[in-house]
């Protein structure tokens, strides 16, 4: 045995100390090695001899370390932890505002410029399998603001652009122009003005919808979106192909 | 009698820091000296008596630079931990005295 290992026999049964308190007893216990080595040496004991009659009188290291973990009540080191551990939980709370103000910016910004474009379909259909759905949207930018909220029109396709009667799909996004405002929950209040029935689905914290309404081939699609008396209205063209008439 | 609130080999350290603040190989040292190799203890085991000490606030510790540039780390004797050597040194030398009271009378040699 040298040194190094007896203090490695003593650090592992120091279970109750810190990692900051198992170093420095450690340390200390080496420190002592060291004085006791160094004074063999000046009495003429080569090295090799002058640590191991050292590590003979320190004694047994796992007893020592036995010991010296016994003056550390677990404890005291159980609230220590707690103690940290609940500090950490109040500087969470205390910078859960900042984060929910981090969270809607990146909202903002998402809505803004690039809100979700990839639909997945088969989730569009919410188990609706004969719901007509889109596979191509094309991209579009329309955009209305009512008090200081924006929505925005910003991807459009038809379940079959050939066909007399068909279904049109429209992405819609919407947020506050001041990204530091939270933006409105809006419903799904959306309405055609011959009462053609409008449906939406919510995709992505509420912040982006995808809506569809039955068309026939040629129409432009009119609808309104109007809740608490904030009223937006939109003229969409549609991506009709000649070629189905 | 009153029972010794501390172990004998704690009642020997802070005896030894009474004087002067040591670090540990010092404090073998000392002890062997004074109980002329009486009390040879294995010399590991004097760290976790310092340490229950530190933590009962009978001794602090800090750290000071050796000649040879080493950190050491000395013990130094509390308030508290002096009241507490008197306490118990009157407690020893009591429990001496009477130990020895009956070892006399034992032997014969103080028949009163």
């Amino acid at each position: 045995m040298d040194r190094k290992t007896y203090c490695d026999t003593v650090r592992a049964q120091l279970r109750s100390l810190t990692k900051e308190e198992r170093a420095q007893a450690c340390a200390e216990l080496d420190a002592h090695m060291e004085d006791h080595i160094c004074s063999l040496l000046e009495l003429g004991y080569d090295a090799a001899l002058a640590e191991e009659r050292t590590l003979a009188l320190m004694g047994d290291p796992a007893e020592v370390g036995r010991e010296l973990n016994r003056q550390y009540p677990l404890g005291w080191l159980a609230v220590g932890y707690v103690a940290r551990a609940l500090t950490l939980v109040l500087l969470l709370c205390m910078l859960s505002p900042l984060w929910n103000l981090g969270g809607q910016v990146k909202d903002h910004l998402a809505a803004r410029f690039w809100p979700l474009r990839e639909w997945d379909m088969a989730y569009i259909r919410m188990g609706d399998t004969d719901l007509p759905v889109a596979e191509e949207l094309t991209e579009i930018d329309l955009r209305r603001t009512v008090d200081g909220v924006t929505m925005r029109l910003y991807q459009v396709g038809l379940e079959d652009p050939e066909a007399a009667e068909t279904t049109a799909w429209v992405a819609v996004t919407w947020y506050s122009e001041n990204p530091l405002r939270k933006t409105p929950q809006l419903r799904g209040a959306f309405s055609a003005p011959d009462g053609r029935e409008v449906t939406g689905r919510v995709f992505s914290g509420q912040q982006q919808w995808l809506i569809y309404v039955p068309v026939k081939w040629g129409e432009v699609l009119e609808f309104t979106y109007d809740q608490n008396g904030h009223r937006y209205d939109f003229t969409v063209e549609l991506p009709w192909k000649e070629a189905a008439v | 009698m009153k029972k010794q609130a501390i172990e004998h080999t704690q009642l020997l350290v802070l005896s030894l820091l009474a004087g002067e603040d040591m670090y540990g190989y010092q404090m073998i040292l000392e002890l062997a000296r004074r109980s002329d190799r009486t009390f040879e203890m294995k010399e590991g085991t004097l760290y976790p008596v310092l340490h229950g000490l530190e933590k009962e606030g009978l001794v602090e510790a800090y750290q000071q630079e050796a000649p040879t540039g080493r950190m050491r780390k000395y013990y130094h004797l509390t308030r508290k931990g002096g009241e507490a050597l008197k306490t118990e040194k009157d407690a020893w030398e009591a429990y001496a005295g009477a130990v020895n009271a009956v070892l006399r009378a034992s032997a014969g040699l103080d028949p009163a």
